[in-house]
């Protein structure tokens, strides 16, 4: 599904990740953990082909194709999908226009205007969202928990099959986290092959969306790979205990 | 809808309206629409007595007009839309009584030299005036602003908004001169100019989502011409189709 080959990425100079190697197999659940800092929100962009982070060597393979040059809506194309941290809000773009832009861009074929309420609207209903919000400006006005809820609508509509979740558990509360992450967790079953990147430095959202890998991050680089449950030992005792402790590998993982 | 059209003389079927010469008086409150149709010069003064809303537009034109709103009382809306070839525009608003307000809000795309003046004169207290420019200047193309507000001594109480943005499509000449000359200390006055491309951040999150970078554009520069325009269906689908055709 992705592989990310031995990369080397800055930001205004500065290294951001380093040597960075990470294998994700089809269908498979990897968990990015690890304090502020550290290149957790860089490893998404780079993924998506931001070009604020430049790569100066190694690639990003994903279905067997070197998407290292893409374009960042190419990569989105190919089923690349990236839930952000913080949504952007751009006033006077309708939440209308760009979902059914963007579902026109994927299918390649515009999509008629009945189609894409009737999607719309039953993916609102799912994430007991208020349908207005489809009406509105593009994340304009909405709650931190609306544009969260916003992106997965986004995500139930694009049908994609590499699904990166940049702290979808910020700025929700428990009812609305329960609420993404169950939809999540349903379309990843109704699709088996979809592969998950959750990137996060809390495990809130792991008690519903259950990986098969967890590595954490420190400095630009994956110092520990293991199971769920280095999830709960970092919830448990922090990273600095953590990462401290040793730098042995836990679980099966071969890509360190 | 009242209409005024614009040609070499002005044209009208509304009894709502008087006009003398080049002197369009509003006789009732209302919305009223005016479009220029034909290139040319144009000195024409329109007469506030009540609460008005104008839409203008014109498309394709050569202009060079000097225009004056003189609002006796009431309040003012202007909704302006531009899609010329070249322009060069002085636009002097008076707020004659106590009270007198303005709402302007223009928006344009530029293709070759426009130049726009736009004076504003608060002569008595508590009058109000909000001006909103917002343009897409394409490649190659020239676009100034000039904005002056004027406070007169007796001006108290009054308060001015000016804002500003030019979204520059490649290399261009742009400039935007906000200017305030206000002699007195009760007046809340604000401005804001800003002249830059689309935030690199908002094409990012666009394209993450599978939109080409031409739609993308496409996307932005729609919703940032027609936000917080109170354009009807006709004047709203002519701009989408302008820009469906600009950013082919």
């Amino acid at each position: 599904m992705l592989s990310i080959k031995n990369i080397n990425v800055f930001v205004e100079g500065k290294q951001v990740l380093k040597n960075f190697n990470l294998d994700i197999e089809d269908g498979s659940i990897h968990v990015i953990m690890g304090p502020n800092g550290v290149g957790k929100s860089t490893l998404s962009r780079v993924i998506m082909g931001d070009n604020h982070y430049v790569l100066k060597n190694g690639e990003i393979v994903f279905d067997n194709q070197d998407i290292t040059k893409m374009t960042t809506d190419q990569r989105s194309k190919l089923g690349i999908f990236l839930a952000m941290q913080s949504p952007l809000e751009i006033d006077g773009v309708s939440n209308q226009d760009f979902l059914r832009t963007a579902m026109s861009s994927h299918l390649g074929k515009q999509v008629g205007l009945y189609e894409f309420i009737k999607n719309c609207e039953a993916a609102a209903e799912d994430l007991k969202m208020d349908k207005n919000l489809i009406h509105r400006s593009l994340n304009v006005g909405f709650s931190g928990g609306e544009k969260k809820k916003n992106e997965v609508l986004q995500l139930k509509l694009l049908k994609p099959s590499f699904i990166i979740l940049d702290e979808l558990d910020s700025g929700l509360d428990v009812d609305s986290l329960k609420t993404v992450a169950l939809n999540i967790s349903k379309y990843k079953k109704d699709n088996p092959n979809t592969s998950i990147l959750i990137i996060t430095h809390l495990s809130n959202i792991l008690e519903y969306i259950k990986p098969d890998y967890v590595h954490v991050l420190s400095n630009g680089t994956i110092v520990k790979t293991g199971r769920y449950e280095l999830a709960k030992e970092i919830e448990k005792k922090g990273y600095n205990e953590v990462i401290g402790k040793t730098n042995i590998i836990i679980g099966d993982d071969d890509n360190e | 809808m009242n209409k005024i059209i614009i040609d070499k003389k002005i044209v009208s079927n509304s009894n709502d309206i008087k006009i003398d010469e080049n002197v369009i008086t509003f006789l009732k409150n209302g919305d009223y629409e005016i479009e220029y149709i034909a290139s040319g010069e144009y000195n024409l003064s329109f007469v506030i007595n009540g609460d008005i809303n104008i839409l203008e537009s014109s498309f394709d034109k050569e202009l060079n007009i000097n225009n004056r709103y003189i609002i006796n009382k009431g309040k003012l809306n202007v909704t302006k839309f531009y899609d010329n070839k070249v322009v060069k525009e002085v636009i002097n608003i008076d707020l004659c009584n106590k009270g007198a307000s303005v709402n302007y809000k223009f928006a344009n795309i530029c293709k070759t030299e426009e130049n726009y003046i736009i004076n504003i004169n608060h002569n008595d207290e508590k009058t109000v005036s909000d001006i909103n420019n917002k343009s897409v200047a394409l490649v190659n193309s020239s676009l100034k602003f000039v904005i002056n507000s004027n406070v007169l001594e007796k001006a108290n109480g009054s308060i001015l908004n000016q804002t500003t943005r030019i979204v520059t499509m490649g290399e261009c000449d742009t400039s935007i001169s906000p200017n305030m000359f206000i002699p007195i200390d009760d007046v809340e006055a604000r401005h804001g100019s800003v002249v830059g491309t689309f935030k690199d951040d908002q094409i990012f999150y666009l394209m993450s989502k599978g939109i080409s970078y031409k739609d993308t554009l496409k996307l932005l520069v729609k919703g940032y011409l027609l936000s917080n325009m109170l354009l009807y269906h006709e004047i709203r689908k002519k701009i989408i189709d302008l820009v469906d055709t600009y950013w082919r």
